[in-house]
Order: C-alpha cells, then sequence, then structure tokens
C-alpha cells in the first residue's frame, strides 16, 4: 500500500484469506465437536444395545430354563397325575415299529459340525 | 530535572530489579512444583487420576451346564446378586428399611435391622469411623433385586418431604440407596431336578463357586470358563463412556457338558429305589444301568441321597456315591467270573458235572456249605442254584493262578477310570496272599471287595461278547452355540474271554431267573433275561458279622442280544436279604419299565403281534 498517494483501495485478497482461515477454523472446530458428540452418541447407543442384548440373553436363558424344568420326567409325572389321563405304557404287543426307508448314501446328509476332538472317557 | 530523572530512573530499574526477582523466584517455584508434579511424583499421581476416571470391570463367564443324553438340562447357573448396606448412611431409618427388606429377603427383620445399626470402630489411624457395608444376603436372583430396587425407590420412610429442605431431601435420597446389589455379580448353581442323579452331578461350593463332587469336581476346568475384562472410563456420575473403552476381553462361558444319563431312565431307577427304601429300609441302595456294547451308563443311583442346591443341609454319608466308593464282597454273583475262566481255559463245559457233597465240603481242614444239599451238579446247574461247593470245585480245577488272572482281567482290583472322584479300586489280595482256603472262598466272592461299578461292568463284559469297556458318563463338550469341542467315544480295555465262552456263560446266567434258579423274580415278561444273584455276609472287625448281609442282583436283557446291563444292591436289607428276595424285583421293576421307555425290542413277544391279530387296535 502507498500511503503516500493516500491509496484507499480496499484489498479483499487478505481479508478474505482472514474470512476463510476463520471459517475453515470454526468449521473444523464444530466438526470436531459434531465428531465428538456422533461418537458420543454412538458409544450410548453401543451401551443401551449391551444392555438390552443382556436383558434378551437373560430372559432367553429364563424361558429355557423354564421349559428344561417343565419338559423334566418327574414334573411330565406329576401333570400326569395332576391332568389323570389314565394314561399307561403300552405292552410290547401293542408297538408297531415302522422302519423308514433308507436314504441312497448320495442323499444322505452329512453331519454339520465335526467335533473339533475326539477322546476316550 | 536531571537529578530528578536519574533518581526516577534508579528507582524504577530498584523496583524493576526487584520485580524481576520475585518474577523469577515465582516462576522458580512453580517450576519447582511442575517438576514435583510431574516428575517426582508422576507414577503416583498418575495413578490416582486414573483411577477417578478409568476402570477395570472383570466380566465373569457363566459356568457350563450339564445335560444329559437328550439334551435335558441338569444343572445349570444364573447370575445373582449380593444384597448390601451402608449403615453409615442410613442414620434413625433402619426399622423402616428392615420392615421393607425382610418379606422379599425371607429373613428375620429384627435380623436385618441389627445389621442396619451402625457400628463404630477405631482404624489403624486410632480414627473413630462407622462400618461402611454389611452383606444382607448372597445369591439373590436379579429379578429379586429389580423387586427390592423398585421398592426401596418409593419407600415410606415416615417424612412429609415436601416440607423438607434441599439438603434434607438428599440425605433422605442417599438412605434409600443405602441398600445396594454389589457390583460384582456371584453365580448360582441350580440343579432342576433337585435330587435326581444327585452323585453323578456332584454340587459346587466355596467362594469360587468350584465343583466339589461328582461330574462337577471331574469338569470343573471344562465348566468354568475363562474370565473377560473391559478397562474404560467413566464421567463425573460414574457412567461408562463407551468412546473411551480401551481394552474390552469378552469372557468365554464355560463349555456344556453332555452325559450319557438319560433323565428318562434315571427317574425310574431313582422312583425305584425309593420304594424298595421304603420297603426293605437298608443302610443303603444303589443301582447302575449300562449299556453293555458302549459302556455308557445311563442311570446311577444311591440312596440315602442328597439335594445338590443344599449340600450342606444333608450328612457326608449321604453325599458319598456308594456305586463308585464303596466296598463290598460281591457273593455269590462273582461265580460268574469262575465259571468264564474255567469255560474260557477250555477245562469245563456246561454239561461237566461236580459232586456236590450233599451241602457239606471240607477243604483245608474248613468246611463249606450249601444253602441246599446237592448231590451231583453240571457247572449250567451250579450257577442255576448257586452252589458254593459246586463253584469251588470249578475254582480248585481252573487254578488259583488261572482265578487270579481271570479276576484281574475282568477289571476287578483296579479303577474303571469312571469320570467320577474318589473311585475306589476294591480289593483282590495277590496270589501270594492266598491261603488255602481261598480257592474255595474266592469263586464265591469272599476274601474279594468290588464296587457297584466293577461288578456291572463285569455282567457288561459277558453281555457284550467277552469285550470289558470302560464306563462311559461323558458323552461330548460343547460351545454355548452347541458347537461339539470335544466327542468321547466307548473305549474297548480289554478282550476279557472268547465270545463263544461269554455265550456259553450267557446261558448258564439265563437259567438263574428260571423256575429253577434263585432269581425267578428278576424274570420279565417280554424279555429274556441272564443274571445272577449274590447274598454276601457283611465282614466287619474280627469276622463276619450276624444278620447283615449285602444282597444284589446283576442281570441283562435280552439276553442274548443284549441292550442294558442293571445292577442292584442293598446294603443291610431287613426282613428279606437273599439278592434273590430283594435286588431281583428291583431289577425286574426297573428293566420292565426302562425297556419300556427306551423301545426295547422283547425277544419273548412280537412287537405289534396284539394288533396284527386282532387286525387293527
Amino acid at each position: 500500500m502507498n500511503r503516500k498517494k493516500g491509496d484507499k483501495v480496499v484489498r479483499f485478497g487478505p481479508a478474505l484469506k482472514a474470512v476463510l482461515i476463520c471459517v475453515v477454523t470454526c468449521g473444523l472446530g464444530l466438526g470436531y465437536v459434531w465428531q465428538k458428540q456422533q461418537i458420543n452418541s454412538l458409544g450410548q447407543q453401543i451401551k443401551e444395545n449391551e444392555i438390552k442384548l443382556e436383558e434378551l440373553r437373560r430372559e432367553n436363558k429364563r424361558r429355557g430354563d423354564n421349559l428344561a424344568y417343565l419338559m423334566s420326567p418327574q414334573e411330565l409325572d406329576t401333570r400326569l397325575r395332576q391332568l389323570n389321563l389314565d394314561l399307561i405304557v403300552p405292552r410290547p404287543e401293542q408297538i408297531v415299529v415302522l422302519e423308514e426307508p433308507r436314504l441312497p448314501v448320495s442323499q444322505s446328509v452329512p453331519s454339520a459340525r465335526a467335533p473339533l476332538r475326539t477322546a476316550s472317557r | 530535572m536531571d537529578d530528578f530523572g536519574v533518581s526516577l530512573n534508579r528507582s524504577a530499574k530498584r523496583w524493576l530489579y526487584c520485580f524481576g526477582v520475585i518474577m523469577l523466584l515465582s516462576f522458580s517455584l512453580l517450576g519447582y512444583r511442575l517438576v514435583d508434579l510431574q516428575v517426582v511424583r508422576h507414577a503416583q499421581l498418575r495413578d490416582a487420576a486414573r483411577g477417578n476416571t478409568v476402570r477395570t470391570i472383570v466380566r465373569e463367564p457363566r459356568r457350563g451346564n450339564i445335560l444329559d443324553a437328550r439334551g435335558n438340562l441338569l444343572a445349570t447357573s444364573l447370575f445373582v446378586k449380593t444384597i448390601c448396606a451402608d449403615p453409615g448412611l442410613i442414620g434413625p431409618f433402619g426399622p423402616q428399611l428392615a420392615a421393607a427388606l425382610a418379606p422379599h429377603l425371607e429373613m428375620e427383620e429384627a435380623w436385618i435391622a441389627s445389621k442396619l445399626e451402625p457400628k463404630l470402630f477405631q482404624n489403624e489411624y486410632g480414627e473413630t469411623r462407622t462400618n461402611r457395608y454389611v452383606v444382607l444376603k448372597r445369591k439373590v436372583p436379579r429379578e429379586k433385586w429389580e423387586e427390592i430396587s423398585a421398592d426401596l425407590k418409593v419407600l415410606d420412610l415416615g417424612v412429609e418431604e415436601s416440607t423438607l429442605t434441599r439438603k434434607q431431601r438428599q440425605t433422605l435420597r442417599s438412605v434409600r440407596h443405602s441398600v445396594f446389589a454389589d457390583r460384582e455379580e456371584d453365580q448360582l448353581r441350580v440343579y432342576p431336578g433337585n435330587r435326581l442323579a444327585s452323585h453323578v452331578l456332584g454340587f459346587v461350593g466355596g467362594t469360587d463357586h468350584d465343583g466339589k463332587e461328582g461330574i462337577e469336581a471331574v469338569l470343573d476346568s471344562h465348566l468354568t470358563g475363562t474370565r473377560g475384562w473391559r478397562v474404560t472410563e467413566t464421567d463425573s456420575r460414574k457412567r461408562e463412556v463407551v468412546s473411551l473403552r480401551h481394552q474390552d476381553v469378552a469372557a468365554r462361558d464355560g463349555l456344556n457338558a453332555r452325559l450319557t444319563i438319560d433323565l428318562g431312565v434315571q427317574h425310574i431307577v431313582e422312583a425305584e429305589l425309593d420304594q424298595a427304601m421304603k420297603r426293605y429300609q437298608p443302610q443303603g441302595v444303589t443301582a447302575v444301568v449300562v449299556r453293555p456294547a458302549t459302556g455308557e451308563i445311563l442311570a446311577m443311583a444311591n440312596r440315602p441321597d442328597f439335594d445338590p442346591n443344599r449340600p450342606g443341609e444333608f450328612p457326608a454319608a449321604n453325599r458319598r456315591n456308594r456305586a463308585v466308593t464303596d466296598t463290598a464282597e460281591p457273593g455269590s454273583t462273582f461265580k460268574a467270573v469262575t465259571v468264564a475262566g474255567a469255560i474260557n481255559e477250555r477245562l469245563v463245559t456246561l454239561d461237566t458235572r461236580f459232586d456236590c457233597e450233599q451241602g457239606l465240603f471240607y477243604h483245608g481242614g474248613r468246611s463249606l456249605r450249601d444253602h441246599h444239599p446237592y448231590g451231583q451238579l453240571s457247572v449250567k446247574s451250579i450257577i442255576t442254584k448257586s452252589s458254593n461247593i459246586g463253584s469251588a470245585k470249578i475254582a480248585m480245577r481252573l487254578g488259583e493262578a488261572h482265578l487270579h488272572h481271570y479276576i484281574r482281567r475282568f477289571g476287578f482290583g483296579e479303577r474303571t477310570r469312571v469320570s467320577l472322584p474318589g473311585e475306589v479300586s476294591g480289593t483282590v489280595h495277590p496270589l501270594k496272599r492266598w491261603n488255602k482256603l481261598s480257592i474255595t472262598r474266592v469263586p464265591m466272592g469272599h476274601e474279594v471287595a468290588t464296587t457297584p461299578i466293577q461288578m456291572v461292568m463285569m455282567a457288561s463284559a459277558i453281555a457284550n461278547g467277552g469285550k470289558l469297556m470302560r464306563p462311559m458318563l461323558l458323552r461330548q463338550l460343547e460351545d454355548e452355540s452347541g458347537r461339539v469341542v470335544v466327542q468321547y467315544h466307548p473305549e474297548v480295555v480289554r478282550q476279557v474271554v472268547e465270545p463263544e465262552t461269554a455265550r456259553h456263560v450267557t446261558e448258564s446266567l439265563k437259567s438263574v431267573v428260571g423256575p429253577e434258579g434263585t432269581a425267578k423274580r428278576a424274570a420279565l415278561d417280554y424279555y429274556s433275561v441272564a443274571g445272577k444273584t449274590g447274598t454276601a455276609q457283611k465282614a466287619g472287625r474280627g469276622g463276619y458279622i450276624p444278620g447283615k448281609y449285602y444282597s444284589s442282583f446283576v442281570g441283562f436283557f435280552p439276553a442274548d442280544e443284549p441292550a442294558l446291563c442293571i445292577y442292584v444292591a442293598f446294603d443291610e436289607p431287613t426282613g428279606d436279604y437273599y439278592g434273590g428276595l430283594t435286588a431281583a424285583p428291583v431289577f425286574k421293576a426297573i428293566a420292565g419299565r426302562v425297556a419300556s421307555y427306551l423301545g426295547v425290542k422283547p425277544d419273548l413277544v412280537e412287537q405289534g403281534s396284539m394288533v396284527s391279530q386282532n387286525g387293527g387296535r
């Protein structure tokens, strides 16, 4: 700038640069905050889902245990006596055993999961 | 002006100098403090800072389930809470809290109130402090704790809260939070079948929740699993900041163990043993059901028994698995070993006849008696009628060395290596310790001590064409998704006798349940049975104890194609004491019901014959 000539022309270049730097800095700052907020929010969601999953697992376990109890022989025995259905065990001469036709070897389903280790016990 | 200017300059310089010194001193002090904090006490302060925010949470693995052969649940674990309180926060509200907690915890209100009373003590610095932690109840299910927690939130403490100041309301809130659940969860082992298969399953105990008896003890390392952990940071309200998790290693739950035990068979066996206990009132009774071809144990039960959910409430004797820990002289069931050895050595056949001396035989200066006087008896009849003299004479023909050899070959005098703790090997004296009477006493099951598991495996070997199997209690280990991790297979211990010999012995054992035999009450309607009774006087200090017997029956069916082998033994039955009168009927009851449950194909009647005769149902 030539002060002696009293040149009062505004030079937009540096101002624009300054504004740009401010905008970029603010943008980066806001972006950083937004990103942090997103991370925090996702963290909370993860936590909530973990708690939910744990609760579902627990409920599944509780129901599984309940089912196991209801299917136990002593429980079935007790229920049979309570319901008084007059169910008796059939005698062998009353039982007809039907043999299922065997599948050809090629159609037989291989065992889905082979054991990792075998041992004798 | 100059003088004034010079003096001002000097004064300013002096002040500047002083200021500079003060600043230097201040910065030196700050620098020292900085070095002290950042260098000298760095480690200590870093730990303190981390301690305020960083939390390490141990993630406990769930103990694996125990399942029966069909996948029915035998044992499982639940995460439970330990209910604690901070008496320092409770103040005068102890009685109200105790009244609210008592019905939930099923404990006496007065006891809870006394626990909630603050107790003063002096710490190591001599300061007076209040206790801040008391355990009210352990092993409380999570659902129960949620109920307690909800009730405490709305508990009426007898104070009108709207009239209170903010600080007083905070105090009341802390009273409600003074009862809490410990952060570390405990586990509760649950056995849904209660007493069912208690001796096989065992139980867990101690603070580490480790297996103490049975399968729980044997498979403890597999069932326990591996701990995980989480290193994370918390905010000022102690809430986890998930984004600041440093480490997160999931716990690996214990493996599930699938046994060969069939819950249905076990239930039948235990129901029959309960009836037998009522009828014969013995000191104890044991039954084992085995698949002879594989050695799989389908059921193993003893009376008296215990509830593994509450093992401490039963005497130690009830927790003993008599099938593997107790030995007794087996009596006449042991004659099968003698006959098998003699036939295998081709020294006798089933038709070889022996003179049974009309019931009284002297050997080594001592008499040997039969229950009834017999003359000439074939080997088959000796088994049928359970002649002591006949079996002694067979053993004398076999010779001491051979007899001892076959006893050991059948697995007596050594552990069967069943997957249960506390198994004993029994007693088979070495040949050099045999006296001149041994050759007449050992063949009828005296001078030897065996366990029930050894006896049932011996009979299974005969049923299995002479192949002795290792008793199998474990089928496989699975992970939580059901994937098989370890598969166990039947294991042949050795071929004890030739298949032809086993067939001949089976033939003779079939006659035992016939009209001439000692175990008529073991005969089944639809299946041929081969078996042997045993009645032995119990040995004590100074000889045999009069009036105290060990009665047993071991048998398998269908005799020619055995599906199941069952051993039943009574320790000191009252009233009837012969194996044929006590153990044989229990065998029959168990065998009949189990055969029907498992759908064992009958060999004495054709399946569906009634349907075909009637042309319909």
